[in-house]
Order: structure tokens, then sequence, then C-alpha cells
């Protein structure tokens, strides 16, 4: 009875993940670091040293004029119409962003991956019910129907988030039944049935966690959209309330004075660009990993 | 010998999977028990149905499959039409399965001491610490070595035979009475095979544990069982004690099989004994014996009725009507 305490085939291919796991990735770490430092630099507006309130203009007391160029004395990317520091306004409305896109990402993969989930699993008339209701959600014209709920909602921050995760959850809900119809016809999945486990126990320890993961990179490409779905709400008014800065109001306001003044749409214009871009290729870059991953396994 | 009822007892089972081009008998009025402690293998080629019947004593049969008729009793309760409530009482805490490919039936994202902890306290209200000191031990009885170590390592980190042993202890971890192992080593090379087959006889010695035994390899049967059930289309087509059925086969299906295996002092380079032909389509099953047309012995009774198995002698049965002339009586 002299079992090999490690058997050399078996452990060839868990060296080789372990090793390309731990070298750093450009696809991950540049976008990575570019979110990192916008983020940052968005939650951290409000203490940052220097930066003037973001409401504060020519109409209410503020120091600065209106329209003021890039790299003015105090106001380092200008000031819109009303005189307020665009780089001040960008990074408050940055913030907006941020929650609308995490919150909307949430709530979306919570309703969505469940219900995929579930109907996956089980299959049969649960599966068809779910997933054909779901199909008529996702052949809605979501940007439409998000106005609409926007709209009729009202404008405030939860609102937003529902009315943006909303139209995606059909989109998570099917990630996440494919995933669990694999993992059904798995072996352990039937071996877990065998020793007895409730079908929630199976839902929670087996499948759940091999669906996760590509649920979390669709989530981030997702949330790059839902930034841009929040925008083009504020954008047409119906995002949060002004004076609240956001990147779509701020582009709203700035459109008319694009030929003279162009940075007080070009600065949160930017701003979402170089999220949506990093949040699109990080998750490319982590379904890259995850691929490959998965298919030494 | 019969004063205490057997533990499992499978009578007249038949299974049905309905198709849209019709519908398919894969285990066909099926009887079998199993007396408690005892082992038994189920033997046949591909597509015979003893996996199938494996399964449908499980609680397993999903649409398609179906029972038709039939009941398979546990310790004298009827399982058949049981709700998936009582199902989970019944499976891993009274029988309980090993597969194939252990690969496959462990979950590759968790420690193997965890899946074992958790079919513990599925069953058990033992505390997690409790579970995993239960765990350590299973792993040691199915002589794994460092167990200590091994819980707390994937699926991936161990060798074919150690996965196997941990499909082993996570089968016994609630003191299953009927163990279950469908083909349990076909996917491990014939050394492993060996160690995990002595295993299991030890185990069973120690737990009093009946065990039912799925294979192909008629060799496996040979050296581990008690008794031998040979499964033909769906049917089983001869029972006997594992010596009897060796010595002195009676179905010549059975008579073939055995023929057929190779041996040290057969001759050389001469081709080996095959059946010819192939199994019967399940779809098309004659009214005959499914077995007739490979069989040399049939005849037209053969072609147009279908033997029943009877129990010709004590503890033997078989299904033919011209069945092989015993060597015993001779």
């Amino acid at each position: 009875m002299t079992e090999p305490l490690t058997d050399p085939v078996a452990a060839a291919p868990v060296a080789k993940s372990r090793s390309r796991r731990r070298r750093p990735s450009f696809e991950i770490v540049i976008p990575g670091t570019l979110l990192a430092l916008i983020a940052a630099a968005c939650l951290l507006a409000p203490i940052l040293p220097g930066l003037p309130d973001p409401n504060l203009g020519v109409l209410n007391g503020g120091e600065g004029e209106s329209r003021m160029g890039l790299f003015s004395p105090g106001h380092l990317l200008g000031t819109d119409a009303l005189g307020r520091d665009l780089l001040s306004r960008s990074l408050h409305g940055g913030q907006l962003s941020i929650i609308v896109g995490l919150g909307s990402v949430a709530v979306g993969l919570l309703i969505g991956g469940t219900l995929g989930i579930v109907a996956g699993y089980a299959g049969g008339a649960v599966d068809t019910v779910v997933m054909r209701v779901l199909d008529v959600f996702l052949a809605f014209p979501s940007l439409v129907l998000a106005l609409v709920v926007a709209t009729y909602l009202g404008p405030s921050i939860p609102n937003l988030i529902i009315a943006i995760a909303f139209f995606a959850i059909p989109s998570y809900a099917r990630i996440a039944r494919a995933g669990a119809l694999s993992v059904r016809e798995r072996d352990f999945v039937l071996s877990a049935r065998l020793t007895g486990a409730r079908a929630g126990h199976i839902l929670i320890r087996h499948v759940t966690p091999r669906v996760v993961g590509s649920l979390l990179t669709y989530g981030l490409l997702i949330c790059g959209i839902a930034i841009i779905t929040e925008a083009s709400l504020s954008f047409l008014g119906l995002g949060i309330s002004p004076p609240t800065p956001s990147w779509g109001s701020m582009m709203a306001d700035g459109k008319t004075d694009l030929s003279t003044a162009p940075q007080i749409v070009l600065v949160p214009g930017l701003l979402l660009f170089l999220t949506v871009v990093s949040l699109n290729l990080l998750a490319d870059g982590i379904r890259h990993r995850l691929d490959s991953e998965g298919s030494s396994r | 010998m019969t004063t205490t009822p057997p533990l499992l007892e499978v009578e007249n089972l038949r299974v049905v999977f309905d198709g849209v081009l019709g519908s398919v008998t894969a285990v066909n009025d099926v009887s079998l028990s199993v007396d408690r402690g005892q082992t038994i293998a189920v033997v046949g080629e591909s597509g015979s149905g003893k996996s199938v019947t494996a399964r449908t004593i499980m609680g397993l049969s999903t649409p398609p499959g179906r029972i038709a008729e039939g009941s398979i009793r546990l310790a004298g309760r009827e399982l058949v039409g049981l709700t998936d409530r009582q199902w989970r009482g019944v499976r891993g805490s009274q029988i309980a399965m090993v597969f194939q490919d252990p690969m496959r039936s462990l979950n590759p994202t968790m420690k193997v001491g965890t899946q074992i902890e958790e079919a513990i306290r599925l069953h058990t209200d033992l505390s997690k610490k409790q579970a995993r000191a239960r765990a350590v031990e299973l792993l040691d009885a199915v002589r794994i070595a460092a167990p200590r170590r091994r819980v707390d390592e994937y699926p991936h980190q161990l060798s074919g035979g150690m996965r196997q042993r941990v499909m082993i202890a996570l089968a016994l971890s609630c003191g299953p009475e009927l163990l279950i192992a469908d083909e349990p080593t076909t996917a491990l090379d014939v050394t492993t095979q060996q160690q995990i087959l002595d295993l299991m006889g030890e185990l069973q010695a120690d737990m009093g544990m009946a065990v039912m035994l799925i294979t192909h390899d008629i060799g496996i049967a040979a050296s581990y069982t008690d008794t031998v059930f040979v499964m033909y289309a769906g049917q089983v087509v001869e029972s006997a004690p594992t010596r009897r059925l060796f010595t002195d086969p009676r179905m010549p299906y059975t008579r073939a099989l055995l023929d057929s295996i190779p041996s040290l002092d057969s001759p050389a380079h001469e081709p080996l004994p095959a059946i010819e032909g192939s199994p019967p389509d399940l779809a098309e099953l004659s009214a005959g014996c499914s077995f007739s047309a490979r069989c040399p012995r049939a005849t037209q009774t053969c072609l147009t009725q279908r033997p029943a198995l009877i129990e010709h002698e004590a503890g033997r049965a078989w299904a033919c009507w011209h069945p092989v002339e015993s060597k015993e009586a001779s």
C-alpha cells in the first residue's frame, strides 16, 4: 500500500497554471490601474486639497469666471458656463457614475444570476417560463424603456439603478443558465445528489461557484454600458437632478458652447470614455485569464 | 437462510425510456436481491441495462426514463414512488454509490475534505470540527497516506486511485447498508483496480454492508462476489452463486462470455472465441429470446417465445429453452 505522495502526472498541469496566475498580465494591469486611479480620484474628490466646491459658480459666490480655459489659475481644467470648476464637477460626477454602475450591476447580477441558475438547474417548465419571460424583456429597446422607467419613477439614484439594472437582468440570466446547464450534467452534481444533498445546497455549493466567474466578467462589461446609459439619461435630462454633477448632464450643458469652450464637453466625455474603455479591456483580460485557467482543469 | 428478508429486493422491474419514435425498454422484468453483507455482481456488456438498473435503485430515473412496473424494496421499505424529500433520507445514509470516473464525480473546485464533511453533515448533526475529524478518519480508513494533509487538497492534486478512494470515503461517510459501485475500477489501471477492489472487500467486511458491483469485467466479478447476475438486452438471463456460474454456466450467453476470456493455457496464435453479431436494438426486440439471433443453440421456439427466468436449482436461475448441459450432472 505505497501510494506515491504526489503523482507527477496530476501535479504537472497545476504547476503550469500557478505560474500563469502569478505572471502580471498587461491586459489586466493597465486597464485595472487606470480604473483604480479614476475611481480613487472620484471617490476622494470631496477631500482632495485645492479642489473647489463643484456647485460654486458665478451665481452663488464662487470666485471662478464663466467658461475659463484649461490651466486657468485655481481651475486646472477650466470652468463651465456658470463658472463652476470642471475638474471638481467631473470627479464628483464620477461618483454618481461609479455608484450607478456598480449598483446596477449588483442588482442585475443578483436577480438575473439567481433566476438563471435556478432556471438552468431546475429545467423543464420552470426553465421555459422564466426564460421566455426574460426573452420578452430582452426584446425591448433598453434605453427607451430606461427612459420611461426613469420618467415614471422620478430622478433619484436608486431609481436610476433600478431602471438600468432592469434591462440587464435577462442577459445575466442567460449566462447563468448556460453555466448551470453545463454544471448540472456533471457527475459531481449527481454524486452530491446521491449523498442526499438538497437542491438548494447543490445550487449554492456546486453550481454557483462555477457560474460566478463568467457572471462577474460579464458584469464588468455591463458596468461600462450602465455608466453610458446613466450618462445618456442625464444627457437627456432624466438623470439625477441638477445641480448635482453628472457626466451626462455636464456634456448636455456644454453642448451649446462646443465651438467656443469645447473643454466643457470634452473633460467629462474623456473621463467617460476612459472609464468605459478600461472596463471593457479589463473584462476582456479577465475573460482570457479565466478561459486559459479553465482549459487546464 | 430465508429467515431474514434480503436487504434489497428488486422485483419485476421494468424501466422504459419514452422517445419520439417509440419507447425503449432498457430494463425488462429484472428481479434481483441482495442480502445484508453480501456482494453481488451485475455483469453485462454496454447497453445491457446494468447501469440503468443501478441508477433506478438510487432513484435517479428521470424523464424520459420511467419505472413502468416493478418494485424496489430496501429493508422491506418500498422505494418506488418516494418523494424527493424521502429520497434524500435514503440516499447517502442507506444506499451510497461510487461511479466510474472519480475525477468527474468530485467537485474540482472544492477540497476533498470539505466534500466529505458536507456529506457527513447532511445526515448527522455533527459540528464542523467533528465532521472534519470524521473526514480524516474516513480518509485513513480508505488507506490514504497522510490524511491530515490530504483533506485540504483538491481533487486534481490526487492520483486516480486516490480519488477513487476519496469517492469511497464519501460513499461510506454515513455508514450505508448498501454500496452500489458502478464500474468503480474501469477508469483505473490494473494494479490500482486490484487495490481498490481489495479495499472495498476489507471495508465491506469491517462495516458489514452489502455491495452491488456493476461491471462489464467478468473477471472482477469472479474474484470478489458471492452471487452473479448476468444481464443481456435489459434482462437478467442467468443468476448463480459466483463459483457455480463460472464452473458450470447454463445459459449459452454466459457460456459464450466465459469462453471469450483469454486464459494462460489457451493455444497461442489462435483467435479468441468471440460472440458473433452484436446485441439487439432495444427498441426492436423480437418476441423471442433476445439472445436467439446470436445463439448457437437457438431453435424455432427461441425465436418466437421468450424464456422466463426460472429458478431451476436452489439459488440458480436461468432464462433459456435449451440450457447448456450441466457439467456437474455428468
